[in-house]
């Protein structure tokens, strides 16, 4: 069954304040139960107190708290290791029928969905110029998921630190810090973050991918020479949805590639075709000209002649 | 110092005060804290507090290699040269926060930063300042530079990374 969007944005919409239905919470030093605090906290929910992650943005912190009306809050976790991303999102990603299981770290949760047979990785640790490319590609869509990889260093570890979900309209759903584009204050859930400090991984639910044309299969496989910008490259077009990218021509028509090179996804999208490449997140839209048999082909918008070898 | 006495001091960083110059000698009341907390790229969280005679107590919390406390010995000799790069900065008339409750002295204000706490007391005088790193601007850059002047002189990094 394939994974339903809608039920994973669904949850979120329902949690992205709070904690997670599991009643579980990802923190820095490990997962640890909402039911604890509240016995701690003399806070159980049949009295009315509700478990909450409230953001000071003028301090720029979150805090869990058990709120009440008429009474103090009661913190049951501060901002100093508070880390319930990847749990919240692995939530969002279960209640859409997706097959990983519970994660608390970010990439933990990176290799669990890139190991499902229906995920595509359309980018990866991309910084933010090449990842607006893939977001304005039209491929990835609300419910997949955004791996956010420090790579400045200094303060933080060199790794994945952030996850968020796609939502559409350039935004994302996640926690610590609760975002939900469209639902809270906007001005920061972007799916960017606005930071120069990271970079991007996009990994897309493929399973309710348009399949490709008969006309898109029988033009489109095989080797292709592309030119552009006095540039030359060949691709490899496969019929899985994959293509190779090769700086050398190739020996014969039926020449393969290795594993491990520079590689894409290509999607079906009406009657066009977009590659999306993984290491370097260029979008390649390829469109079937019938009068000339041939394609018109843009790369990063730039026009590219493209030529299919014999 | 007992690592016991140093952790007292550690959570009442102002309760040690004397009135002395410190032209050519590190006053006997110099302590220095920093402390480091959370961001959403999960930035180390710990705390030092380094004492006249060059002690240093660090605390790692978070995302740091070494956790729990750890005590040790810097250079105090080199201490001077520190409680110098304070007053380089005009720490004592800088404002008491930056970037954190409001963004009074940020030029610009990024999304995501750490929370920065450092103090000083020396020579019967304190000072502690909040800097969330979201804040830019010319003090907050100055105030990032002391900051790892602080880190280097407990050799923090070790323990860190």
């Amino acid at each position: 069954m394939p994974y339903n969007r809608d039920g994973a944005i669904k949850y979120a919409q329902t949690y992205w304040t709070s904690p997670c239905k599991d009643g579980l919470l990802g923190t820095a030093i490990g997962h640890l139960r909402i039911a604890d605090f509240r016995a701690r906290l003399h806070a159980p929910e049949q009295d009315g107190w509700a478990a909450l992650f409230v953001r000071d943005r003028s301090k720029g912190i979150e805090t869990g708290v058990f709120r009440k009306t008429g009474e103090t809050d009661k913190q049951f976790q501060g901002w100093d290791g508070l880390e319930d991303c990847a749990h919240f999102l692995s939530q969002c990603l279960r209640a859409g029928g997706a097959t990983i299981p519970t994660e608390f770290g970010v990439q933990g949760l990176v290799n669990a969905l890139q190991a499902l047979p229906d995920t595509k990785t359309l980018g990866e640790r991309l910084g933010d110029a090449a990842g607006q490319q893939i977001v304005d590609s039209g491929v990835l869509k609300p419910g997949d998921m955004l791996g956010y990889f420090n790579n400045t260093g200094g303060e933080a570890k060199r790794e994945y630190s952030h996850s968020a979900m796609y939502v559409g309209d350039n935004g994302i759903t996640c926690h610590s810090i609760c975002r939900f584009r469209g639902l809270g204050d906007s001005s920061d859930d972007e799916w960017n973050l606005g930071s120069g400090e990271l970079t991007y991984t996009f990994i897309h639910f493929s399973g309710d991918d348009t399949p490709p044309t008969a006309v898109t299969l029988n033009t489109l496989v095989g080797w292709w020479k592309v030119d552009i910008t006095g540039k030359t490259f060949f691709y490899n077009v496969l019929r899985n949805g994959v293509a190779h990218r090769s700086d050398t021509p190739p020996r014969n028509r039926n020449a393969v590639l290795p594993p491990g090179g520079i590689s894409a996804y290509w999607f079906q999208q009406a009657n066009q075709v977009v590659f999306t490449w993984k290491q370097s997140g260029n979008v390649d839209v390829w469109t079937f000209d019938n009068a000339a048999k041939t394609y018109r082909v843009t790369i990063n918008g730039m026009s590219a002649k493209v030529t299919k070898l014999a | 110092m007992s690592l016991r006495a140093a952790f007292v001091c550690f959570l009442f960083p102002f309760a040690l005060s004397a009135a002395n110059s410190y032209e050519n000698e590190v006053p006997a009341d110099a302590v220095i804290t920093l402390q480091r907390g959370a961001c959403e790229r999960r930035c180390a969280v710990y705390k030092i507090v380094i004492f006249a005679d060059g002690t240093v107590i660090y605390d790692g919390q978070y995302y740091v290699k070494r956790k729990g406390l750890i005590l040790s010995q810097a250079d105090p000799a080199m201490l001077l040269k520190l409680i110098d790069d304070f007053k380089a900065i005009d720490y004592f008339n800088l404002n008491n926060e930056y970037g954190y409750g409001d963004t009074n002295g940020c030029a610009a204000v990024r999304t995501d930063g750490s929370i920065v706490k450092t103090s000083i007391s020396v020579d019967g005088r304190a000072k502690a300042i909040i800097h969330q790193h979201r804040c830019e601007g010319a003090i907050p850059s100055q105030l990032t530079d002391l900051e790892d002047k602080i880190d280097r002189f407990a050799h923090s990094a070790q323990w860190v990374r």
